[in-house]
């Protein structure tokens, strides 16, 4: 590290010489929304530069150029020419228009770079107005889902919002909403995440050749930026669906200076279901039913000045499942609750021309709770079982741009972390009399986890390098680990449209996401890497080819190659819901991970069609001593071919239709295939127990697939300018042709009923079915938006 | 009617085919060939081999009970050491416990490491073999026994004792432990008469044994707690155990019996106790039964066994 940092200004230094630096930020026009990636060019030398994620940019010049002649250009956007006088570094902040066939290109923008001049392999920027226009489960729009049609990128299940990168499990994907990790994805047990994208700016997806500023998990780092918040003036959207409504409003609270963006949504089949109950049930019993969940984002931007800004973000979301009888004088029900909060201060501050840096306080804070209450006029027994995480942190990010060829980034961060994995309280008083009151399980974990990074983007002719180390460190229970993680990606243009990549990169994770095979449930355990449970690790290479056909198309193809090592997986049999008296550390065991394929990406973003085509072929597999008897086998989302294809087609200004279709080989999964018995050896007893001598077990673990998935989905949006603004409505069904995709497989012996008489039935179990249970069939839905 | 309506009731239209809401598709296993199933067991130093043979069956059928001809031949080298004929074994649970038949020898088995195979024939089924290699006996001493007693989670009392273990360099070893009183035992069996007749015998009590130390892992059947050498391997080990105790009384003769296993057999044997574990808790991961059987299924057990007094 040491040598690193003696390094460092050597680095710096380089390109300072009597050169004029151009920066500044480049925004949106209406409203002052900041551009991601918009780009700058200086016509006549050809240098460039690209804003980064706040907007900021920095060119520096030749200091024998006297006028500099600029385009600052953005997808979707008219251009802005300039030519300024070169005699010292200046600020220069670009406001851009929309285009005027803004409704076509809107959704179609990406960022200013095309594919084959980015250094950085195994991304994808996907624009938020591409994700919505995605046909959407009951009209929800969903960026998670959105992202699950991306090559490499997989679906846990139906339904499911998990994300599955390059055959790294969910835990592996470090999910950041505005810098701050995101520990909890999912409402309503999978089937929606928690990003409502009426609220986001953009999101970006990296697969593979991490650069250095990212760390801490093994599989993706999937970046989600809310929306600042607009300069200008008031907007609003939202929409009116079948499941839930949203609303997002945003405006100056002090022009140009001051900014305020309030996003929720909420879902309302409590709102339904709950009186439907109540109408059914006798009058001396009541039923409160809890069966929703809500997000409330939230964003306040403040310009100190030019040079200096705050924000406040914050997002708190929740789930709610339950119900509570009341009958007579006794009480029963229970239910189960989680969510996330999330609140980030973060300050932009442009130190120079050449120099931006971001320093961000974060929280975050993921719970879930599972109640139990059955009471009457003298006994009272309560349980509620717990678990969650808590980080408190605070990192410094800096940018410097040294020159046309050099881009520096470096930084550091702590998080602290509090685990709580897993704790029951029980109260029980009869009479009044408390008789038990307590606490079961584990306790409260705390750990350190420190980082620092440098990175250098270098633009040498045809190639491209960025090269970088990212260091990390952890703390937990006097067990110190540490890591020092290369980062390496490559670019090399050939001729004007095509270009090689290839990366490597280490990873180092230090919490594991305790999550079951057996069912689908938000009871998933966060807990921290001990002395017993060693860190994750990984490395990755990645080679491909990238390239732009006739403007409007992308392709690219990559090969990857993921070694991992350490992953976490629950001891066969185990099971954290019951037995709560075993520490976590007993039921898990650790393992290897070796995943390899190829994706191939072919995108167009222009014209009346746009869309993509993503194709995945990949191995998975899993190698744990303590499982399948120490034998390598798949992992259960190995999928051999994993193929999307996404359309969009304008019919006209006001009429769009799109269209996705997914199929993916089935899961692998482990069901009991034959049984036999056998005898217990050395007889006797043992404390009067007695095993049962059947066994009905399968050949190897993951070994039977379930049947492929496939889906269809369809929508179509109606859209009219009214005196306020602009509605649209959307209609969309989901599985358009209802096909039976498997949620889970059961081995059952279904009853078989016999009519005994015109009045009787009689039923016995029939013989044992292997069964595939779907749960979403043909699913339409409608949605009213509106935008003013 | 204008707008999307027209769109959407084509939609659910579409939807509705004949049982198009049943969300339950049935799938097609691969059909299951019978395979003979053996529990064999050999211990170092008995004159008996305890066996049972019965025959496996497909998931979707019901449980055999056939009466077909078996034959088990147990090798040591490319010796014939022992051999037996009989019927298929299979047996109502309750009755398994005493369902072990003995095959008994002219001299005990050897307690030095010796390679053991055993053949075994279903009619109708085919043959399925096992090799293994009796483990050396463990060396393995009590290191301390003060009478000293712990709570467990139940709430149980539960004796501790130390021991070291002195573990061979070179070579993966496995251990497991447990704890044995003498004490009365209630015996039942359905006599020819088809009725159930129960009598007091006294004999060896066996006394569900532990350890809080991490690497120990729970053995099915009566082998208790088991571990392997990975970090110990070529040294001393000291390893503390746990086990119940008479909660009525004094245990006479407690002692600990210290097994050495082969790999196959303590996979198993952690693999059968995940399994019972798991028997009908749908929030457990799944379980893969260890098998080791070629052309079959069960299990070969080798093991040699040490008996330490416990004496405070």
């Amino acid at each position: 590290m040491r040598y690193i940092l003696l390094l460092f200004p050597v680095l710096l230094s380089s390109g300072m010489v009597a050169q004029s630096t151009l920066s500044g930020y480049l925004t949106d026009a209406a409203t002052g929304e900041p551009l991601l990636a918009a780009n700058v060019i200086e016509l006549k030398t050809g240098r460039g530069a690209v804003a980064n994620t706040y907007g900021f940019y920095s060119l520096t010049l030749p200091a024998d150029l006297d006028t500099a002649r600029l385009r600052y250009s953005y997808i979707g956007y008219a251009s802005v020419d300039t030519t300024v006088t070169v005699v010292a570094d200046r600020t220069l902040s670009v406001s851009f228009r929309a285009a005027i066939d803004l409704a076509t290109v809107e959704v179609s923008s990406d960022r200013g770079e095309r594919i084959e001049q980015r250094i950085q392999m195994s991304t994808i920027e996907v624009p938020v107005g591409q994700l919505k226009r995605v046909p959407a489960l009951l009209g929800e729009v969903d960026v998670l889902k959105s992202l699950q049609l991306l090559p490499g990128v997989q679906s846990g299940g139906e339904g499911t919002t998990g994300l599955y990168v390059r055959g790294g499990s969910p835990d592996q994907n470090l999910v950041l909403l505005d810098g701050v990790p995101v520990y909890n994805v999912s409402h309503a047990l999978g089937i929606f995440s928690v990003f409502n994208a009426d609220a986001l700016r953009n999101v970006s997806l990296i697969k593979g050749g991490f650069p250095a500023r990212y760390g801490g998990r093994l599989s993706s780092v999937l970046n989600i930026n809310m929306k600042e918040g607009n300069l200008k003036e008031w907007e609003g959207e939202g929409s009116l669906g079948l499941i839930s409504s949203k609303l997002t409003l945003s405006g100056p609270i002090r022009k140009e200076q001051t900014s305020v963006l309030v996003s929720a949504r909420r879902t309302y089949a409590d709102l339904i279901a709950g009186p439907l109950i109540k109408s059914g049930q006798p009058n001396d019993e009541d039923t409160d039913l809890g069966l929703y969940f809500y997000d409330l984002n939230g964003k306040l931007q403040h310009k100190l000045n030019e040079r200096n800004r705050l924000f406040l973000s914050f997002y708190a979301g929740s789930d709610v499942f339950s119900t509570r009888t009341t009958e007579a004088e006794e009480t029963y029900g229970g239910g189960t609750d989680w969510g996330n909060i999330i609140s980030a201060a973060r300050w932009n501050w442009q130190v120079g021309p050449k120099l931006f840096l971001n320093t961000t306080a974060t929280y975050s804070r993921y719970r879930i709770n599972v109640d139990n209450e059955n009471s009457d006029a003298t006994e009272v027994y309560r349980s509620r079982y717990f678990s969650g995480i808590d980080d408190v942190g605070a990192k410094v990010d800096a940018d410097y741009i040294a020159s046309a060829t050099h881009y520096f980034r470096f930084g550091t961060g702590y998080t602290h972390h509090t685990y709580r994995p897993g704790a029951v309280s029980l109260l029980s008083a009869v009479d009044e009399q408390v008789e038990l009151d307590t606490l079961i399980g584990n306790r409260p974990t705390d750990s350190h986890e420190l980082y620092a990074y440098v990175e250098d983007d270098i633009r040498l002719g045809r190639l491209g390098v960025n090269v970088g180390v990212h260091l990390s460190g952890f703390v937990v229970d006097g067990q110190r680990y540490g890591s020092l993680q290369p980062r390496l990606g490559l670019r090399y243009l050939v001729g004007e449209a095509l270009s090689l990549k290839a990366s490597y990169s280490r990873m180092q994770q230090y919490i594991n996401l305790l999550t079951s095979e057996a069912l689908s449930l938000p009871t998933d355990l966060w807990v921290p890497s001990t002395a017993r449970i060693r860190p994750q690790q990984s490395w990755q290479v990645a080679a491909g080819a990238a390239r732009t056909f006739a403007d409007d198309y992308e392709i690219s193809l990559e090969g990857f190659y993921k070694r991992m090592d350490n992953v976490v997986s629950f001891r066969e049999g185990a099971s954290f819901l019951l037995g709560l008296e075993n520490d976590w550390e007993e039921k898990v065991t650790q393992g290897e991970g070796e995943v390899y394929g190829a994706e191939l990406f072919v995108q167009r973003k222009r014209g009346r069609l746009t869309g993509w085509v993503g194709y995945t072929l990949s191995w998975n597999w899993r190698q744990f001593d303590e499982l399948n008897s120490g034998r390598r086998f798949p992992f259960r989302y190995d999928r051999r071919h994993d193929l999307s294809v996404v359309a969009n087609y304008d019919l006209s200004e006001k009429v769009q239709f799109s269209g996705a279709f997914v199929y993916g080989t089935g899961n692998a999964v482990t069901i009991p295939v034959y049984g036999y018995q056998v005898n217990t050896p050395t007889g006797g007893q043992i404390d009067g127990f007695v095993s049962r001598p059947v066994i009905e077990t399968a050949p190897e673990k993951n070994s039977f697939r379930m049947s492929n998935y496939h889906r269809l989905d369809l929508s179509a949006s109606f859209r009219k300018q009214k005196r306020w603004g602009e509605r649209s409505w959307v209609v969309g069904v989901y599985n358009a042709y209802w096909h039976r995709n498997p949620y889970y497989i059961t081995v059952d012996r279904p009853l078989v009923c016999v009519d005994t008489s015109p009045t009787s039935t009689s039923c016995s179990p029939g013989p044992k079915v292997v069964e595939e249970r779907s749960i979403l069939p043909l699913i339409p839905s409608v949605a009213y938006n509106f935008k003013f | 009617m204008k707008g999307p309506f027209p769109f959407l009731i084509i939609l659910l239209y579409c939807g509705c085919g004949q049982d198009a809401f049943r969300q339950v598709v049935e799938v097609d296993l691969p059909e299951h060939v019978s395979a003979p199933a053996v529990s064999v067991e050999l211990i170092g130093g008995d004159s008996v081999i305890r066996y049972s043979l019965s025959r496996s069956f497909g998931i979707l059928e019901e449980e055999p009970d056939d009466g077909r001809a078996t034959e088990l031949t147990v090798y040591r080298g490319d010796r014939q050491i022992g051999r037996a004929t009989g019927v298929v074994a299979n047996q109502p649970a309750f009755m398994a416990v005493d369902s072990m038949r003995q095959i008994w020898l002219d001299e005990p088995i050897p307690t030095e490491p010796a390679d053991y195979r055993i053949e075994a024939t279903i009619a109708g089924t085919g043959s399925a073999t096992a090799e293994q290699r009796m483990p050396r006996p463990p060396r393995v001493s009590v290191k301390e026994y003060s009478g000293r007693e712990v709570i467990d989670g139940n709430g149980f009392r539960r004796g501790v004792a130390t021991i070291e273990i002195e573990d061979p360099p070179g070579e993966a070893n496995y251990y497991a432990i447990r704890a044995v009183v003498d004490d009365s035992i209630r015996t039942c069996l359905i006599d020819r008469d088809s009725q159930f007749v129960c009598q007091n015998v006294y004999g060896s009590r066996l006394r569900s044994t532990s350890s809080p130390d991490p690497t120990v892992r729970e053995l099915e059947y009566f082998y208790q707690a088991g571990l392997r050498d990975d970090g110990f391997d070529g040294r001393r080990y000291t390893l503390e155990v746990h086990f119940r105790i008479n909660e009525n009384g004094v245990d006479r003769n407690p002692r600990l019996e210290v097994f050495s296993l082969t790999e196959d057999a303590f996979r198993y044997l952690v693999s059968v106790a995940a399994y019972q574990d798991a028997r009908n808790n749908p929030f457990a991961e799944p379980v893969t039964v260890h098998n080791f059987i070629e052309d079959g299924y069960g299990y070969l057990i080798t093991v040699n066994k040490v008996v330490l007094p416990l004496t405070p």
